[in-house]
């Protein structure tokens, strides 16, 4: 993986952020002309020099920090890195979604796609979403699966779910479904990943999630 | 500070949360409890981090599924049979243990076949025993016509003697009487008249001993079926446990 030689300073970036959020506009046409050599960089890294999303997907991400510093509490962190991070997300999303769809002729499907009710394509990807949690959810250990069924069905109070697991703090109850589902996460990521390669996922031959604990 | 900017390898590609001290609370955007400015600084969060809003959709989706039925829980975290089997095995080793101390010990060859009644013996100490009590009680058979009995006991290879008379199968060693510790004891029964029994006395020897020394002899004394209850119940304390540390988060 390489890394980039363009250095910005977090604190002009962070001022000019911090004005951009107060309504000066010239600051936010700062911080994209500092960020943009940035984002391409990174962007060409993930699709190449040629891609011909690439300067979509710059000025995506460009507009999406810039929305992001403009939230309700200052940014604290370095809009450097934070600019990077959602281009680089944003580059995984596309490239993904290529895999799954590829190259979908949509001009015969106008008429189609501008109606409002549910189309054939919505319930497939209902479906799909919901085989893919389905999946992911098999895959969680009993412990999780019990701790996401008192949490979400039964509506244990956090202080009843800390005594039934012996911890000493409600912190710890939102800890561990933290855990759960970060599980959870990283497993259907690589069900998203293996699903875009046309491949499978756990390592075994029918393609079935292998369980943890 | 140099910025990774590259394309991803085989272990980065998920996605990264763009906030990470931030995308930790983004749980509790669902939460109720949330207060109305944190709720609105998650949101604008999730509308913008990939990670965040993948990791919501899949609580709301979980959550969803969960209520409707579509998913299925277990009803415990442990399964019932590891429970009971844990529940129960901790109380059939708790009992064994409980017997291994409270039944007596068995003595040597008490498991052989044989015809009849048996011969009047020394039935406490158990022969060849380990005892911690250095003021036991000694017990006999009671033997037919026999008047009264003249008791001792001797330390083999020490000189440690105590001689005593009663008309009963049993007499207690006072406090003044002492055994002395980690000693080969031997016991002499003679009843009175002393041709009631065979060779004129009843026999048997037994030794005081630290815990060391007693426990194993317990252990090793006690009826087979109580070990064998013993070790049903480690077992299924274990399979017990095991089952409750495989039912933690």
């Amino acid at each position: 993986m390489s890394r980039t030689n363009i250095h910005l300073d977090p604190e002009i970036l962070l001022a000019d952020a911090e004005a951009y959020r107060g309504g000066d506009v010239e600051a936010g046409e700062r911080l994209a002309t500092a960020l943009r050599p940035l984002l391409s960089e990174t962007v060409e890294s993930f699709m190449g020099r040629d891609d011909a999303d690439r300067d979509d997907v710059v000025q995506d991400s460009t507009m999406a920090t810039l929305s992001y510093l403009n939230g309700s509490e200052p940014f604290r962190g370095n809009p450097a890195k934070l600019a990077v991070t959602i281009a680089r997300n944003r580059c995984r999303d596309l490239h993904r979604w290529r895999r799954i769809r590829p190259g979908t002729e949509i001009t015969g499907m106008a008429d189609w796609l501008a109606s409002g009710d549910s189309s054939p394509l919505d319930e497939i990807l209902e479906s799909e979403r919901l085989e893919l949690v389905r999946r992911t959810f098999s895959f969680l250990s009993e412990s999780c699966r019990g701790l996401l069924r008192d949490f979400y069905v039964k509506g244990h109070s956090t202080e009843t779910l800390r005594r039934r697991l012996g911890l000493s703090t409600v912190q710890g109850v939102y800890y561990r479904r933290a855990v759960c589902l970060d599980e959870a996460k990283t497993f259907l990521q690589s069900l998203l990943h293996a699903r875009s390669q046309g491949g499978r996922v756990g390592g075994n031959t029918s393609g079935s999630p292998v369980r943890k604990g | 500070m140099s910025l990774n900017v590259g394309s991803p390898s085989s272990g980065e590609r998920n996605f990264e949360c763009i906030e990470p001290d931030l995308g930790a609370q983004t749980l509790l955007i669902d939460d109720p409890a949330t207060d109305s400015e944190l709720k609105s600084r998650l949101t604008h969060h999730v509308a913008h981090c990939a990670d965040c809003r993948l990791r919501v959709a899949l609580a709301r989706d979980m959550a969803a599924g969960l209520r409707s039925g579509l998913l299925q829980a277990p009803e415990d975290g442990t399964p019932a049979w590891v429970r009971w089997t844990g529940g129960l095995g901790g109380l059939a080793l708790a009992a064994s243990l409980a017997l291994v101390f409270l039944l007596p010990p068995s003595p040597p060859g008490s498991g052989r076949i044989q015809r009849g009644a048996d011969d009047p013996h020394v039935t406490a100490p158990v022969a060849d025993s380990v005892i911690r009590d250095r003021t036991p009680v000694l017990r006999w058979t009671p033997v037919d016509r026999a008047t009264g009995y003249r008791v001792s006991v001797r330390e083999v290879g020490g000189g440690f003697v105590w001689e005593a008379e009663t008309s009963t199968p049993e007499i207690g060693l006072p406090a003044a009487a002492v055994l002395p510790p980690s000693s080969r004891l031997r016991v002499d029964v003679e009843p009175v008249p002393g041709h009631l029994v065979r060779g004129g006395r009843l026999q048997s020897s037994f030794r005081t001993g630290s815990w060391d020394e007693y426990l194993p002899f317990r252990f090793g004394a006690a009826p087979r079926v109580v070990l064998a209850g013993a070790l049903a119940g480690l077992a299924g304390l274990v399979v017990g446990l095991f089952g409750l540390m495989r039912g933690r988060p």
